[in-house]
Order: C-alpha cells, then structure tokens, then sequence
C-alpha cells in the first residue's frame, strides 16, 4: 500500500459527472442522497429500503448527478439487489464512488471500501452514525485513515447533519485510492494471465478478474457481452486451473487477503474507549424484543397500539369528524347546492354530486375516508420503521414463516405491504431466491391488506366488536398459512434459511418520521385519487346506462346467496377490482348507512381483504416476473376470496355469530 | 449437549444439519431429530433436533452415541447452535458442504475464521454479536459454523 498525505483536485471528476452512493444496507446512504440532492426518498431504520437506484442531480455541484444504490452485504454480488449495485459500478460511466459506511463497524466497511478501492473509481469515505459508534467507544482517526487509503474519509452523522456540509468538497476531492493488496501466488498468476483476455472497462482489469476468479455472475454476464468466445473460454479455463491448484474457494482466499489487510489498517487506525451506560441499555432492550417470551409480549402491544391509534382514533374519531361533520354537515351539502343550481341538466349534476358522483363519491372517498386513515397509518408505520424493530421480527416470525417454506427475512415484505402492496412487492428483491420472492408475491396478493384498506377494516370491525376483529384476523390468517404451506410444498426448490442483520435500536426522529408520512400521503394522493376519480365515473356510466343494475342482478346469486350479503355489495365489489381499497370504502360507508349486520360486515372484510390489492400490484407483478404469473396469481385470488367468504357466512350463521 | 455427532458406521463427524444425503431425502423438510452422515448415509438420532433425546443427553452423557458406536461423540461445544449463551466463541471454520453464498454473507458480516463472536441468543433463533452488528440466523446455518472458546483469544 501506498500513504498519501494529502488529497488533490481530481480532474477526472470535471469530465464525467455521475456519482455512485454504494454502501452495506442500512447505514444512511438514502439521508445522503436526500441531503445532496434535495429529493425526497424513503428512508427506514431496517436494510431494503432502496431496491432500486434513485438519481438526482447534485445540489451545490451542477449537473452533477447523484445515483442512490440498493445496500450490498458482498460483492460478488448474491441477491437481486447486490446485482443492481454491482451493475452500476460495472456499467456506467462514473466520475466517483461515495461509500457511506458504518462507523461503528468500521471492520465490515473497510472490506468493502478495498474492493471499491481495487476498482481503480475515484473514491471518498463517509463514515456515517459517527454518533453511534462514539456511544459504543469507537473512536476511528480519520485523517491518518485517508492517509493511508489516500482517499477523502469522513466521520458523519447524516441524521442530524453533522459533518455533512464537507461531503460535496469530498466529491470534488474524490482520488482513485492507492491501495494495492498482493494476494497469494497462485492468484496473482492467475490474474496476470487474465490480463489479456479482458477488455478495458469501467473498473480496473484487476478488479475486474479478482470477481470472475470470486464467481460473480454479473461479471460473467458483463464479461460474456464484451469479450469473444474464445477470449471467454480462455477465462473459464484460468478460473477453473485455479481452483483446481488451491483445492479451495479462490473467494475465501481473496476475502481472507482483504480481510488482514484491514485488519492491518484498523490496528493503525481505531481506538476503543471507555461506553456509556446507552449502549447496555439498548443492547438489553433489542435482546427483549426477540426474545421468545417478551418479544411476543411487545408484538402484542405494538399490534394493539396500532390497532387503537389506526383502527379507533385514524378510522373511528377523524373519520367521523372530517365525514359526517365536516364534509357530511358543511362541505358537501354547500357544493351540492351550487352544483345543482349551476349545472343546466340533472345528469351532470349527478356526475358530480349524485349517488356516483365525482365529488361526492371520489373526492369524499379519498379525503373525508381514506386520508385520515393513511395518515394514521403512515404515521404510525413511519415510527416502526425508524425504531429499528421491524429486522427483529424477522427473527421472531422466523419459526411461522418456515412453515410457509420461506424464511423470517419475508416479514419486512409482508409489512411493507401494509403500508402499499405494490411497493412490498418490489421489495421483495431483498429475499434470495426466486422461489422466496414468488412464494412472498402470491401471499402479499392474497392476504395482506394495504394501510388504506387495513385501517377501514380496522374501523369498521372496531364499530363492532374486538371479536369481530379477531375473527377477521384468524380467517385471513388461516387463508395466508393454508395457501402459503400448500404453495411451498408445490412450488419446487429448497427454502434459504434465515440471515439477517437487526440494525441498532434508535429513538426515531419525529422531524423524519412527518416528512415520511408528508411523503408518502403525497404519493397516495397521486396514486389513489385518479383511480378513485375514474371508479367513480365507471360506476357513474354503469348506472346511467343501467349495466351496473344487470350486474347486481347477475351477481345476487354469489352476493346474496353464498355471501349473505346485499344486492348492493356487488357495486363494492365491483369497485374493488380497480382498488381493494376503494371497495371497502364503498362497504364502510354501506355499513354506516345501517346496510350492514356484523355478520355481513366480518363476511364483507374477510373478502374484499383476500382480492388482489390493485390494477398497480398486478402491473408491477407482471414487471418483476411475468404476465403468466400476474394473470395467475389474480385468477387464483379472486375465487378463493369469494369461496373464503361464502364459507365463513355459513360458518357464522351455523354458529349464531351477530345475529342477536 | 453434543455439537457435532461421530457417525458410528464410518467414524466421520459431522455437523447435525450438515447437508448431504439429507438434501435428497423426501422426509428432509419434516426431519430434525434424525440426522445422516454425509459421507456413508447412515441415519443417527441428532440429540440437538429432539427434546427427549437431549434431555435425556444431558441426564447420561453420551447416552446416544455409546449404543453401538465405537467413537464417542465430542463433548465440548463446537458448533455455534450448542455454544452458550453470552458466551465469547472464535470461528474456527465452517463445516464441510456449506454453502458459498451463505458463507460469504457470514462473512461480510465478519463472521469469518479467527473472529470473535459472542452469542445473545439462540431462541427463536440464534443472535451473535460481531463487533457492533447484530445477526440473526437460523439454528441449522449456525450448527454449521464451528467454534471455540475465545478464552485468552485477543480480537485484533
């Protein structure tokens, strides 16, 4: 290894201009992003938030542009979202590489900065939760670091904007590092006869073979398109003697270099000193929270508490003050007067103000309805994910999920997909084989209501009893095991055992945590309310021209009959088909209506809750996998929901349930 | 409590859910309290998979591997699933067969030969400490990694 002491303007960076955030998950890279380019992105206290890169273009540096990668426990790359990571480096033209790393692992960030140093990318450090790793008595000089790395290095702490206001001088000073590992003779061997056969790329030749010689597949499928067979073969053929002269994983090997060289560097570098009592605490409190026992305790409770904040304050209290009150008493009676009074024909005041009408079915929907109710949720959800706790579920859901043939790591989807199933699914990245993700796919299809639909329901069964909530629950419970236990025996393929890693336990920052949920109502509004607007004017057409009567009188014998249900429900359910949400709103304002018994109630949830979440789910379904499998899973989920529905209202009146 | 089991057919030991034959047998999915060598196939009873027989470990000490094995069992932990809690353990390495994506996950991690981990927790699942990184994995991933005490071990 070469030390530089000081670091120079890079005139590489004044040609190109895209830099590359990379780091291990969850250690701020999303903070970054925002605090450079001022865009908003999602940003959660659990590894996944980023499945795919986000670009912006750099505040205080112009046209420079900013691309936010997915996290990367390794490179070679192994799960969906590694491969995202490692494309970018490998493929696109990058001025520089921001690793945002963990300050108080400095060891794990190190081993990936070598390999980002190997690749011969103009570099800067940013050791980030500087915070952190001072409660934990790291202390890491990070000047005699860069001197050795011959990188800019940063101790930073993103979430409270300390140290943040040098890393865009950083970039500008960003150097390729000088830092050279020998490895053991055979690989150096193997690497120097490689070096004819590689073209020039993006990341030095050197770099580039030390991951063919680890078995990376995104160096072998960026090396199948830029070399000849032969020059492929001629690799395959080096890799191959290699592993045969070592009788071992060149990988580990490799690894094994890197890793005594950062052990080298952190000896020169790191110093521990004397914690404070936090950090015991924290630590008693995350061995709490997945624990066997008191882990379930504290599952129940932060259940209930969602349940009482969303379910009776979000869909009970604000629903009633901004529906019946505000819009119900002031603002709708107000605008129907005017519309009727300035529209020259009936049936356009209708389109507006009648049973269908945009205003006071759409409109009223969305805000009076849904809004509070989302934003109770997001609110709610927003702390969760900041907390750190949602990781720790992972590990105590472990055990259901492994009957499902999955492992725990797919709870982070199943609750995302609270909060919007078309985003869970895309996260569904962060599981390693396919089998997982689609096995994951079909159940958030199935059963897992988004926050919109969740906190109607939650209302709605709140109104009746906790019992009826409880009976929703096991039904779709009961649908979500069932269907998982069978489809993991049918679908071939091992399930992968769970590894994950649980971030600290933090306080969450409630100015984050707000402008998550500003975020994510803004996004909730652009999405819902034109679907909510084009239901209605469907509906409202339907009626005029008297197809929707047909279809109510074509769906009684399912409605009526093996549901139990109002004729009327067929018009909810009809909805329900552009928005799971949007049907339930139809049957939450049925029930207030007094259309509904309890029965016909928990029959109605435990439906509309078992459809497919939305036209956007099975759009990106058919984006991440196939049309074959969107088209499947959706004609495989609406008769079982109909079939589960019809099943529990016979249950129901054979026992006598809601009838008294 | 054993970690790692001398199969009694042919001497080789072997990790409880080290993969071998098991990955073709049908029965793998439902299967913890027998285990098979995977180098002869034979079936043994794996004390650390049934409640009865590590009970009944723990009351006669090699109870299992007496009964018509030449070789008794290894006694001291060697595995990370059957390493105490709390305790400071030193990777030694990883079992034969396992698998080299998990493995450089786990390393990543730092969860690597030489390092010192010390164990939260092994129910629901098995939680390790690595410098300041917390990890979850399952029981079978963590029969998988052998250790050692880390008495007198300096972490560098």
């Amino acid at each position: 290894m070469t030390c530089h002491g000081s670091v120079i303007d890079s005139p590489a960076l004044a040609a190109a201009r895209r830099i590359a955030l990379v780091g291990h998950p969850n250690v701020g890279k999303s903070v970054f992003f925002q605090h450079l380019t001022g865009q908003r992105v999602t940003v959660s206290n659990y590894p996944g938030t980023t499945v795919e890169t986000s670009r912006g273009l750099v505040r205080h540096l112009a046209d420079w542009e900013l691309v936010d990668t997915p996290g990367v426990i390794t490179l070679p790359a192994h799960s969906e979202d590694e491969v995202v990571t490692e494309r970018v480096l490998l493929e696109e033209d990058l001025s520089a590489v921001l690793q945002v790393g963990d300050a108080k692992n400095p060891r794990r960030t190190l081993m990936l900065t070598v390999q980002l140093a190997e690749m011969g990318l103009p570099l800067a450090l940013a050791l980030n939760m500087n915070d952190e790793a001072q409660v934990r008595g790291i202390q890491v000089d990070a000047e005699s670091l860069s001197q050795k790395l011959g990188i800019p290095v940063l101790l930073t702490t993103a979430v409270q904007q300390q140290g943040m206001a040098e890393v865009t001088a950083a970039l500008t000073r960003a150097m390729p590092a000088r830092l050279q590992l020998t490895y053991p003779t055979p690989i150096e061997a193997a690497v120097a006869d490689m070096a004819p056969h590689l073209p020039a790329g993006r990341i030095s030749a050197r770099s580039l073979a030390l991951l063919w010689l680890s078995g990376d597949r995104v160096a072998e499928a960026w090396l199948q398109d830029h070399v000849s067979a032969d020059d492929y073969h001629e690799l395959a053929a080096r890799r191959q003697e290699l592993e045969k002269l070592l009788q071992a994983d060149p990988a580990i090997l490799i690894r094994q270099t890197r890793q005594r060289r950062v052990n080298d560097l952190l000896a020169e570098t790191l110093r521990h000193v004397s914690t404070d009592a936090a950090a015991a605490r924290r630590t008693f409190l995350s061995r709490l929270t997945t624990h066997p026992v008191w882990g379930t305790v504290i599952l129940a409770g932060v259940l209930y508490a969602l349940y009482w904040f969303v379910g009776v304050f979000g869909a009970g209290v604000l629903v009633d003050a901004l529906e019946s009150r505000l819009f119900g008493e002031i603002i709708n009676p107000w605008i129907s007067h005017w519309v009727v009074r300035l529209t020259p024909t009936p049936w356009l005041a209708d389109l507006f103000v009648g049973e269908y009408g945009l205003w006071s079915m759409g409109i009223t929907y969305a805000f009076a309805l849904i809004f509070p109710i989302v934003t109770t949720f997001f609110l709610a959800f927003g702390v969760l994910e900041d907390s750190g706790y949602l990781p720790r579920l992972a590990a105590l859901s472990n055990r259901f999920f492994t009957a499902l043939g999955l492992n725990g790591k797919a709870v982070l989807p199943m609750i995302l997909g609270l909060g919007c199933v078309t985003m869970a699914t895309l996260t569904t990245r962060v599981l390693e084989s396919k089998r997982d993700r689609l096995l994951t796919v079909l159940l958030l299809a199935l059963a897992i209501p988004c926050s919109a639909q969740l906190g109607v329901v939650m209302g709605m069964l709140a109104g009746i009893s906790l019992g009826a909530t409880l009976i929703w629950g096991a039904m779709v419970g009961i649908v979500l095991f069932t269907v998982g236990w069978l489809a993991a025996r049918l679908m071939p393929g091992e399930r992968a055992p769970l590894l994950v890693e649980l971030p600290p336990l933090r306080w969450p920052q409630l100015s984050n945590v707000l402008l998550k949920t500003v975020a994510r109502l803004e996004w909730y509004l652009k999405e819902v309310a034109p679907i909510f607007l084009l239901g209605t004017f469907l509906m409202f057409v339907l009626d005029r021209i008297h197809v929707l009567q047909v279809i109510i009188r074509a769906g009684e014998p399912l409605v009526t009959g093996w549901l139990g249900l109002p004729p009327e429900t067929s018009a909810a359910f009809l909805m329900g088909f552009l928005r799971r949400d949007f049907g339930a709103t139809g049957l939450f304002v049925m029930n207030s209506q007094g259309m509904l018994t309890p029965e016909q109630v928990v029959v109605a949830m435990v439906t509309i809750t078992l459809f497919v979440p939305c036209i956007a789910s099975v759009l990106v379904m058919a984006k991440e996998y196939t049309w074959r499998v969107a088209l499947g899973i959706t004609a495989f989920v609406f008769p079982l929901a109909l079939l589960v529905g019809g099943l529990l209202n016979h249950l129901l009146l054979w026992i006598g349930w809601g009838l008294s | 409590m054993n970690t790692t089991i001398a199969c009694p057919m042919c001497g080789h030991r072997f990790a409880p859910h080290q993969q071998g034959v098991c990955s073709q047998c049908p029965l793998n999915s439902n299967c913890r309290v027998l285990a098979c060598c995977p180098r002869c196939g034979y079936e043994v009873i794996n004390p650390d998979g049934s409640l009865i027989a590590r009970w009944l470990n723990r009351k006669f000490t090699g109870l299992f591997h007496r009964r018509g094995t030449s070789q008794p069992a290894q006694i001291a932990p060697s595995t990370l699933a059957t390493c105490p809690q709390d305790a400071e353990m030193r990777v030694q390495g990883f079992a034969d067969g396992f698998s080299r994506q998990r493995r450089a996950h786990l390393e990543a991690y730092g969860v690597d030969e030489g390092a010192v981990v010390r164990v939260l927790q092994h129910k629901p699942v098995t939680v390790l400490q690595v410098d300041n990184l917390e990890v979850a994995l399952e029981r079978e991933l963590a029969g998988q990694i052998l250790v050692e005490p880390a008495e007198g071990v300096q972490d560098n």
